[in-house]
């Protein structure tokens, strides 16, 4: 069974050709399809996503839209598979969000967000306040690089809240 | 590219994703953070998160304890295979030397202490931003004891405006409520049918921004049996509510306390012939009606919790202070269950223990309209 293929062509103009099925995960495209407004010989043109971060949107598309088949092939699945197959879909997410910088995550982020892809919005969002969890201000501001703006009164106020605080 | 060049609602989103306790270092990181973190839709967002998070730490249960005149966090974990309590730092560090608290009301994680040793102040405080707010009491009354506080609030639509009541029982000299938005003190008229006893229920609890204490008719001599409760939002009493029980007398200690902030749990304890312990949880509580279902029952020897109490609803346990001592804390439950901790704290003078839960409040402590102290957020 071969299902519909559309062309997306990136704002760097990159093409890129993926299952309907696939980029249905985008609310946008799925709009799109549904209002037919989708040439089937034309490229939907992305202007706000570059080809590099195009890529990774559609290999995020295409991993999850496999799974979502198999959900519904193996409807009777043990708990135990069911356990399994989820534990292979975090290690997969895992090890594609370990492959980029944060810079990459904040393109991905901006993009998953115009394309409105929600579970990639909250995957890269979680995926970046693990990097803020546990840390310092000062190892935070080193990791996202941001100047520390705060007068010494200003931190002098922060210390002695801190030194309130409970819990 | 860098995480400034996001629209706030995707940093919103980020943030909203980080623990409690790593939020304080998004605070401190840089000035936009700040206010970002303390921004309305924030905290709106991460509220409504959190109920659905996978925010781990959150689940284990965090709880205040008053132990003396000093605060503790604790750590409780209860159950397989053995429970244990993890306590962390004692009193905060506002309170220098000069004062001693000698008790605490928890409206939602904000908390309002009362001192020992002054009455002409108290102190509401945000242990999670470590913010204060002194409130000076209008007419300090000397007799202390008599004198009942509570921390409430008024739902608005989009924000909740903090009040304080207090009240003098003996007599009902007066009730008057303070408000933390406009910092003005008003009186309200009030004539009661009841009374507080001076049982350890007579301390208010707070469920839903209302408190409620148990009380019995005023010029009765009779046992406690109903609850009462104010409400913030149309600054009055309610009506009488009645309480369950089936060992309650004259001669039975009767203590609120309140579940996940949904329920309201009562523990009757009855120590003259029988020793007995009843716990009822409220399974339907509104303005007008309660019904309540039995929790545990405890025929149970020398075991009584003093002070304030707290329950594990899924584990089926009661704990809270133990007569015997002072740091010694027990858990209660079903079939001689018991298990006591003595808690390693330094010699204390003797004040009604207590112990609630405890959830971190992002709700900023604000200061009066026309207070001279300005603080910016």
């Amino acid at each position: 069974m071969s299902s519909n293929m559309i062309m997306l062509k990136s704002s760097d103009g990159a093409s890129f050709e993926i299952e309907e099925a696939a980029a249905r995960k985008s609310k946008i495209i799925a709009n799109m399809i549904e209002v037919e407004c989708v040439d089937e010989d034309k490229a939907i043109p992305l202007q706000n996503v570059t080809g590099n971060i195009l890529a990774l949107v559609i290999e995020y598309c295409n991993k999850h839209i496999v799974d979502d088949d198999d959900d519904v092939a193996t409807e009777e699945a043990s708990e135990e598979e069911e356990e399994a197959k989820k534990k292979k879909v975090d290690d997969w997410e895992a090890e594609f969000m370990n492959s980029m910088s944060l810079e990459t995550m904040f393109e991905l982020l901006l993009a998953a967000n115009y394309l409105n892809i929600k579970s990639l919005i909250d995957l890269v969002c979680q995926t970046i306040a693990n990097n803020i969890k546990d840390k310092t201000p000062e190892e935070v501001r080193k990791i996202f690089s941001i100047e520390n703006d705060f007068t010494p009164e200003e931190e002098e106020e922060i210390r002695k809240e801190n030194a309130w605080a409970f819990g | 590219m860098k995480i400034s060049d996001l629209p706030s609602v995707l940093i919103e989103e980020i943030f909203a994703r980080v623990p409690l306790k790593s939020l304080r270092a998004v605070r401190n990181t840089c000035k936009s953070w700040n206010i970002l973190s303390k921004s309305e839709s924030f905290i709106k967002m991460y509220t409504s998160k959190a109920a659905t998070s996978t925010r781990e730490e959150e689940k284990t249960m965090m709880m205040i304890a008053m132990i003396g005149f000093n605060l503790y966090l604790l750590k409780v974990v209860v159950g397989d295979p053995d429970p244990f309590i993890v306590m962390f730092k004692s009193k905060p560090s506002f309170l220098s030397r000069k004062f001693r608290i000698s008790h605490v009301y928890n409206c939602e994680g904000l908390l309002l202490c009362i001192l020992e040793d002054d009455d002409t102040k108290v102190v509401v405080w945000n242990p999670h931003y470590g913010q204060t707010r002194w409130i000076k009491t209008r007419y300090p009354h000397r007799s202390k004891g008599y004198t009942k506080y509570s921390l409430g609030y008024k739902n608005n639509e989009s924000s909740r405006s903090f009040k304080l009541l207090r009240f003098l029982d003996l007599e009902f000299l007066g009730c008057e409520i303070y408000d933390l938005d406009s910092g003005l003190w008003t009186t309200v008229d009030v004539n009661p049918q009841w009374c507080l006893r001076d049982y350890h229920g007579s301390f208010g609890i707070s469920l839903k921004g209302n408190t409620y204490w148990c009380v019995a008719e005023r010029n009765i001599y009779n046992a406690v049996d109903h609850i009462i409760y104010f409400d913030f939002t149309r600054e009055r009493f309610g009506p009488l509510l009645p309480l369950p029980s089936t060992i309650s007398d004259y001669n039975t200690s009767v203590t609120l306390s309140c579940v996940r902030e949904e329920k309201l749990a009562v523990l009757f304890q009855q120590s003259s012939t029988i020793p007995t312990m009843e716990i009822w949880i409220t399974t339907k509580i509104n303005a007008e009606m309660v019904s309540w279902s039995k929790f545990l029952t405890i025929d149970y020897g020398p075991d009584y919790i003093d002070g304030g109490f707290f329950i594990d609803e899924d584990k089926k346990v009661a704990m809270g202070f133990n007569e015997d001592s002072p740091n010694l804390f027990s858990i209660i439950g079903k079939d001689g269950y018991l298990e006591n901790f003595y808690l390693k704290v330094p010699r204390v003078e003797y004040n009604r223990p207590d112990v609630f839960s405890y959830v971190p409040s992002l709700i900023q402590i604000k200061t009066p309209a026309q207070g001279k102290k300005k603080r910016q957020s």
